[in-house]
């Protein structure tokens, strides 16, 4: 995994392709590759739709290799929602295939002078990109059916839909599953928006003929991946709660404690919650001969994902997130699972971000154009962003875009990105990372937790104003660590609890490139990777004033328990000072 | 009476003495081991708030009682009793204030959440049909 693919898409003569090595960039992989090359080669004051930007795919620097849970593919760029930097991250298959090619990243660069659409096919013998306009407007199960035909069931997909192809702030990057369908997504800031603006519809990944990433230390790899493995399955949450039920898992416990944005972030807490909860969801799963227990990548051993059929006991979905469920289910007044995995169906197949377009929705049934509770209005809402209407292109803009041109105050977006399912007035610690991410609104850039790193009661009172500070930059940085790893965030609940399987995860790393890393080590790339981000966002014209939630969450209390946000601007501007 | 899933999570009502702190009431009132307590009752909620102490908070007539084993996710996590990240959530904890301790026979409702469905619903099941 030490080259890096460039492709110029905007050629004098067609796109060209070169390879070369790492350079500078050696010893970097995810989100630490994907924003170090944003950074230094992307004007921040570009436009993301732009020549100048770039698309940057990267696997972890675990991707690839006989480690568990190391399946994340990061894609990174200057985001169309949001303005800032943006790293999304997606599992799935391709993560694994693209760096046994020996490829630490994908660039897309400049822009194609026709309308043309390309797909881009890597094997083991070379890269060719080919036009194929053929493709246009292909929902992305449809390509993917299409591109299995042409190259064969051996092959992982990384995609846009209809609405990356238009170019739409909420559009996604699609990754294929084990079962070869475009289930995951990089959902997060419109990356699929930027991969439509370059035109390239498809890149199609066959690894054949080539082998697992072999680590230096062999034997040293297989005993710390050993005790990583043990150590997730031992946990309660890595072993029994995320396999049995998915991250959906969730929706009772954020409900009851009053954190479940409802009705457009109106109430905290939903009645139909029960009804659309992780548990009802894995039963009727089973019920109806779909899966509750699934990986969406090969080598997951926590296997938090599943897949849901209809009534009719077909194939409609994966396993729909907690964060989709929640985004589609309560924060739309819908208790219906069929809907609400309709709806999902239709996000990925339209390559559309599912916490932005529930964010929307949400924000268009205040704004009258929906009742809350209907669940075939949302769905037809869904339709009019993927066939491109006037109205399609306003939601598939974002929550904020809509709010503005519906006249709505309560847009639910930090620098122009859609918070996520866990209200930041009842649970004042996320907000403070909603509020200062670098990505925008984002539940997890806040969200690794490992006791060595965050060293909680070693310096300042975790209840005071500064130790929630202290806790939500710890945090952030930690993240930003593990997001380089190319492991699942999910593994972090096993390293709060559990200093050996951190350890185990810092082994591995070790082992597999014959470092000497420590828990300093890891914190400091956390570091940073994130002053990269910060510095390019400063130059994109960003400042403090950007670091706050909207003002509603200061006025506005949330039942039950009637609470604001309460984290003092001067203390969210300590988070960045280490 | 057989309460499913569904009923475990919306909760099921038991007749009981309140007036008892959360703890006395899970290892006196359903026979809950401390032991199971301590280990797979992660996270407790009583009328919607997250309990850190279940000792000193308070079982009341009318209360609702929610248990869940631990939950992933940043904020899943901080919904642990005594968690290391529990702080990020002090705006909703259980506050512990002098109650009124006033013991006499009250309903309070029980949910059961994921593991702790298939783990606790059968063995509360009889105490709660017994009421």
């Amino acid at each position: 995994m030490g080259k890096i693919l460039r492709i110029n898409m905007g050629s004098e003569g067609g796109p060209t392709i070169v390879e070369e090595p790492l350079g500078n960039y050696a010893g970097l992989g995810g989100r630490g590759l994907t924003s170090a090359i944003v950074s230094k080669e992307v004007p921040p004051q570009c436009h993301p739709l732009s020549a100048e930007n770039k698309l940057v795919i990267a696997p972890g620097l675990l991707s690839g290799t006989a480690g568990a849970m190391s399946g994340r593919l990061s894609v990174g760029c200057k985001s169309p929602l949001t303005g800032t930097i943006k790293e999304a991250n997606s599992g799935g298959q391709p993560s694994q295939v693209l760096a046994r090619l020996g490829y630490a990243a994908i660039v897309l660069e400049g822009k194609p002078k026709t309308d043309d659409l390309y797909k881009v096919i890597i094997k083991n013998d070379g890269v060719k990109i080919e036009k194929d306009n053929s493709l246009k407007m292909l929902p992305n199960y449809d390509l993917v059916e299409r591109m299995k035909s042409q190259y064969g069931d051996k092959i992982a997909c990384i995609s846009i839909g209809p609405a990356g192809e238009m170019r739409l702030a909420a559009a996604s990057v699609a990754c294929t599953d084990t079962e070869l369908r475009p289930t995951r997504h990089a959902g997060r800031g419109g990356v699929g928006a930027v991969m439509g603006s370059k035109q390239v519809k498809v890149i199609v990944l066959d690894d054949t003929g080539t082998k697992v990433r072999q680590p230096k230390d062999p034997e040293k790899f297989k005993d710390a991946n050993k005790r990583f493995v043990e150590g997730l399955q031992k946990h309660p949450v890595t072993g029994q709660g995320l396999p049995a039920y998915g991250t959906n898992v969730l929706t009772n416990i954020i409900n009851e404690a009053g954190a479940y944005p409802t009705y457009n972030f109106k109430q905290g807490n939903f009645a139909g919650a029960s009804k659309i909860s992780g548990e009802t969801l894995a039963e009727l799963e089973v019920k109806r001969g779909g899966v509750a227990t699934h990986g969406c990548h090969r080598g997951c051993v926590i296997r938090c994902s599943g897949i849901f059929h209809d009534k009719d006991g077909k194939y409609l979905t994966k396993q729909p997130e907690y964060e989709t469920v929640w985004a589609h289910g309560g924060n739309c007044g819908i208790d219906d699972l069929d809907a609400i995995a309709m709806i999902d169906f239709w996000d990925d197949n339209y390559g559309l971000d599912t916490i932005e377009m529930g964010a929307t929705i949400a924000v268009a049934m205040e704004a009258g154009l929906a009742k809350f509770g209907d669940a075939n209005a949302a769905i037809q809402l869904i339709h009019e962003v993927g066939k491109g209407t006037y109205l399609g292109k306003i939601l598939g803009s974002g929550a904020a875009v809509t709010a503005k041109v519906f006249g709505i105050e309560r847009a639910p977006v930090v620098k122009g990105q859609s918070m996520p399912a866990y209200d930041p007035r009842a649970v004042q610690g996320i907000g403070v990372t909603y509020a200062t991410s670098t990505m925008g609104a984002d539940h997890t850039a806040g969200y690794a937790i490992a006791s060595n790193i965050l060293k909680i009661g070693g310096h300042v009172d975790p209840l005071s104003p500064e130790g929630q500070i202290e806790l939500s930059r710890n945090l952030q940085i930690a993240t930003a660590a593990i997001d380089s790893t190319g492991m699942c965030l999910f593994i972090a609940f096993a390293l709060l609890d559990q200093p050996e399987t951190f350890q185990a995860l810092i082994d591995m790393l070790n082992a597999f490139y014959g470092l000497n890393l420590t828990a300093d080590s890891v914190t400091e790339l956390g570091k940073s990777i994130l002053k990269m981000e910060r510095e390019f966002n400063m130059k994109a014209g960003f400042t403090k004033e950007h670091d706050r939630l909207p003002r509603y969450f200061y006025t506005e209390p949330i039942a039950p328990h009637n609470v604001v946000f309460k984290v003092k601007d001067e203390d969210l501007d300590k988070v960045f000072n280490w | 009476m057989i309460f499913d899933s569904l009923s475990w999570q919306e909760g099921v009502e038991f007749k009981v003495r309140v007036g008892c702190s959360v703890r006395d009431f899970l290892t006196k009132h359903l026979e809950i081991p401390n032991d199971f307590i301590e280990n797979r009752i992660a996270i407790i909620f009583l009328d919607g708030s997250p309990v850190d102490d279940i000792d000193r908070a308070i079982i009341k007539n009318g209360s609702c009682i929610a248990m869940s084993s631990q939950m992933p996710g940043l904020v899943g996590a901080a919904m642990t009793r005594k968690g290391l990240i529990s702080p990020l959530r002090t705006s909703i904890s259980y506050d512990v204030k002098k109650e009124d301790t006033k013991e006499e026979v009250g309903i309070v409702k029980v949910k059961l959440f994921n593991t702790l469905i298939k783990e606790l619903g059968q063995v509360l099941q009889s105490k709660a049909n017994a009421n």
